[in-house]
């Protein structure tokens, strides 16, 4: 895929996985890597502008194994952005889906 | 590249950043060494998958230098904000600076056409007083008098509103700028 194309969603899908759950960076990570070939280096520059921009909070929780881990968390107008940007993406999918359906008719 | 390294490059690269931010940052990096080692894979395997650190700092230097901007307004702020976000590679250069040298372009050449005008009729205006001055009647020079007074009357409106329109186009420009390089952020981040 395009990488581009896949840097741009990443923002979409870290609200997507927030929005169902907190989770620790390295948790963030993983989940996206395994569905999406990415440098995971760059989610952690890309959560701390969401924190900056007030998307995004965090807070330290105890681990059973090692020390507190930093947790992030969607902020009200974090689950605004996501719910704003969701549909946006599936207006644009579902649009771009049309346009490759009438391509197999041909 | 140890994680030493790596943690070591990315610290090299974030140097115009405050030290109380870096740290944080750091820390990000060594939670995710930690637990990944504590999951079983391996130094080197965790760094291969991160990433370029050069590449995570231009990053982070573009998110810092634009949040800058956004705080305080400054032509050294935006001049950092727009180098940072071109040195993320060589597409962005293409997509920042192309569209943002024609801009910065357009408004030098709408500020000589402004300043080309004033001084064009000003000129004329000086040629025409110095007609009334040379005619001799008197009637004609009276007119002209309080022509000349209104005309320089209307002229200081007009600078006056030309200064006021100059400066919200500069303020709306330098928000368009931080707007765009954010929107930048947004459509190519990183590599792979």
């Amino acid at each position: 895929m395009d990488t581009q194309l896949k840097k741009g969603v990443l923002e979409l899908c870290v609200l997507s996985i927030l929005n169902s759950k907190d989770c620790y960076g390295y948790e963030l990570v993983q989940t996206i890597s395994d569905s999406i070939a990415i440098s995971e280096g760059t989610i952690y520059p890309l959560l701390r502008r969401l924190r900056n921009e007030g998307s995004l909070e965090t807070y330290l929780q105890e681990s059973t194994d090692g020390p507190p881990r930093k947790y992030y968390r969607l902020t009200r107008t974090g689950h605004q952005t996501f719910e704003k940007n969701r549909l946006e993406w599936q207006t644009f999918f579902q649009n771009v889906n049309n346009i490759l359906k009438g391509n197999d008719h041909d | 590249m140890t994680k030493q390294q790596f943690l070591q490059t990315l610290t090299d690269g974030l140097s115009n950043l405050p030290k109380k931010e870096v740290n944080d940052i750091i820390s990000d990096y060594e939670e995710h060494f930690d637990i990944g080692q504590s999951q079983g894979r391996s130094e080197k395997e965790l760094v291969a998958s991160l990433g370029d650190p050069n590449q995570i700092a231009k990053q982070l230097n573009a998110n810092f230098t634009i949040t800058q901007a956004e705080k305080t307004r400054s032509v050294t702020n935006i001049t950092r904000a727009v180098l940072a976000t071109t040195g993320l590679g060589f597409v962005n250069l293409f997509f920042v600076a192309g569209p943002y040298a024609f801009a910065v372009f357009m408004l030098v050449c709408a500020l000589f056409f402004g300043i080309g005008a004033v001084v064009t009729s000003s000129f004329f205006f000086f040629i025409s007083l110095l007609s009334t001055i040379f005619s001799t009647s008197v009637f004609n020079l009276a007119v002209s008098g309080i022509a000349a007074v209104f005309l320089s009357l209307s002229g200081i409106c007009f600078g006056v509103l030309f200064l006021i329109a100059w400066f919200y186009i500069t303020k709306w420009f330098y928000i368009l700028t931080v707007r765009y390089l954010k929107f930048n952020l947004n459509v190519i981040r990183g590599k792979e």
